[in-house]
């Protein structure tokens, strides 16, 4: 399984992931992003792959990592 | 057998080799406030390879603790026996204290240069800490360590993985350094909790078997409670007093007891609480910056009688945007804390949204 990971120290709330991926994440008060039902990383479904991908490269600040997650 | 009672004088620890067993067969939890299993993370840094650090965690920057600056005055060598028993046992050879200034960090530095070799290849290096409450959490000690600014990590790489200089690095707090010293001189470690007292009069601290029940703890230091007490300090949960807590670790965490004094009112001590919270945010992550700031701002605004129902809803919607949202649990504990007022109190803050106050009534009744 895939999981969207945000670096909170990093991130400046640009909004490039919230916009991209609004099926898994959505932008509070303050433009930063929320993973939708809470929690620290999101879980990715196959077909928001590519997009999350996209999200990943483009966020100007590097703060967002995909990576495998254990079990 | 007590923690600031034991004699202090280096045992040589450097060398149990069942160190690891005793802490699984003790059930030592960290006292730093996440009350973790000590053995399974020392088990982890073991198993990361040679050539970790143990860090001490003595920044205790939690403003109403001073067990640790405590221990450090008195049983100096017990906790420095502890890191070094921890050190030989995951094949770390150095132990780095990182202490808050003041007697603590001097006593701790001078027990350093005492210890004549007792430590076999672990060497002991004595550093004084960054100021602020943030400072203490282990990934920024770590950082501060390294020679940055004293900020949480948060890339999610954990310290076990690359820690101090990118070496496997593991942090325990002075207390659970103290209780694994004793493991490692006697084979077990008293069953006890180490709280400070905030008292009207100042920090009091004490040790407690665990379990001892806070009204009957309270009562027997003679510390009369008002509408409730705050367990855990400012990254802590309240409790109304006619509530009987028993004083568990889970429980007191990092063992603040403030109580409220008759008259006080637990909104407004909320208040001066997530003040001092949002004052102490390292404003790195976004949620903390700007969530803590409006936390205060709707907790002051309840203290003052000056918030509706649909206030109170916004205070609520703000500590929900505060969890799982930072390269640390700064914001968490601190809506934590705010969430547990709302919950120990429903009265108090429907007085307040009538302008009114139980614990001033009840004073002046």
């Amino acid at each position: 399984m895939t999981e969207l990971r945000i670096d909170f120290a990093a991130c400046d709330g640009h909004g490039a992931c919230t916009d991209l991926l609004p099926d898994l994440l959505v932008a509070d008060d303050w433009g930063f992003p929320a993973v939708r039902g809470g929690g620290r990383r999101a879980v990715v479904p196959d077909g928001l792959l590519a997009r999350a991908r996209e999200a990943e490269r483009l966020c100007p600040v590097l703060a967002l990592r995909l990576g495998s997650s254990r079990g | 057998m007590m923690l600031t009672t034991s004699p202090d004088r280096p045992a040589g620890t450097a060398g149990v080799p069942d160190l690891i067993d005793r802490l699984r067969r003790s059930g030592l939890q960290g006292r730093g406030g996440a009350a973790r299993p000590v053995a399974a993370e020392l088990d982890r840094v073991r198993a990361a390879g040679p050539g970790g650090v143990v860090v001490v965690n003595g920044v205790e920057g939690e403003p109403l603790s001073r067990k640790d600056a405590t221990l450090l005055t008195t049983v100096p060598h017990l906790v420095l026996d502890g890191a070094v028993a921890a050190a030989t046992t995951v094949g770390a050879p150095d132990v780095v204290v990182c202490a808050a200034a003041g007697p603590g960090l001097e006593a701790v530095r001078r027990a350093a240069g005492e210890r004549g070799g007792v430590d076999g290849p672990v060497h002991v290096h004595v550093v004084a800490a960054a100021p602020g409450f943030v400072a203490g959490q282990e990934s920024a000690v770590v950082a501060h360590l390294d020679g940055f600014a004293a900020r949480p990590r948060g890339t999610g790489v954990p310290l076990w993985r690359s820690g101090l200089a990118g070496r496997p690095t593991v942090v325990k707090n002075v207390e659970t350094l103290a209780r694994t010293g004793l493991l490692a001189r006697h084979g077990h470690q008293p069953d006890t909790v180490l709280l400070t007292l905030a008292t009207a009069a100042g920090p009091r601290v004490l040790e407690v078997p665990a379990g001892s029940a806070l009204d009957v703890v309270l009562d027997r230091e003679g510390v009369a409670t008002g509408a409730g007490v705050l367990l855990g300090g400012y990254h802590g949960t309240w409790t109304p007093s006619d509530v009987t807590v028993p004083l568990t670790v889970d429980a007191v965490r990092a063992g603040v007891v403030r109580p409220l004094l008759a008259g006080e009112c637990p909104l407004a001590v909320t208040a001066v609480v997530v003040g001092h919270l949002a004052a102490a945010s390292v404003r790195q992550c976004g949620p903390c910056t700007f969530g803590l700031p409006r936390l205060h701002q709707l907790t002051l605004a309840l203290a003052a009688g000056r918030l509706d129902a649909d206030g109170v809803h916004e205070l609520r919607r703000t500590v929900g945007l505060l969890v799982d949202r930072g390269a640390c649990r700064h914001p968490d504990a601190s809506a934590r804390t705010v969430a547990s007022a709302l919950t120990a109190f429903p009265a108090e803050v429907a007085a307040h949204r009538r302008g009114a106050c139980l614990a001033a009534r009840a004073v002046a009744a």
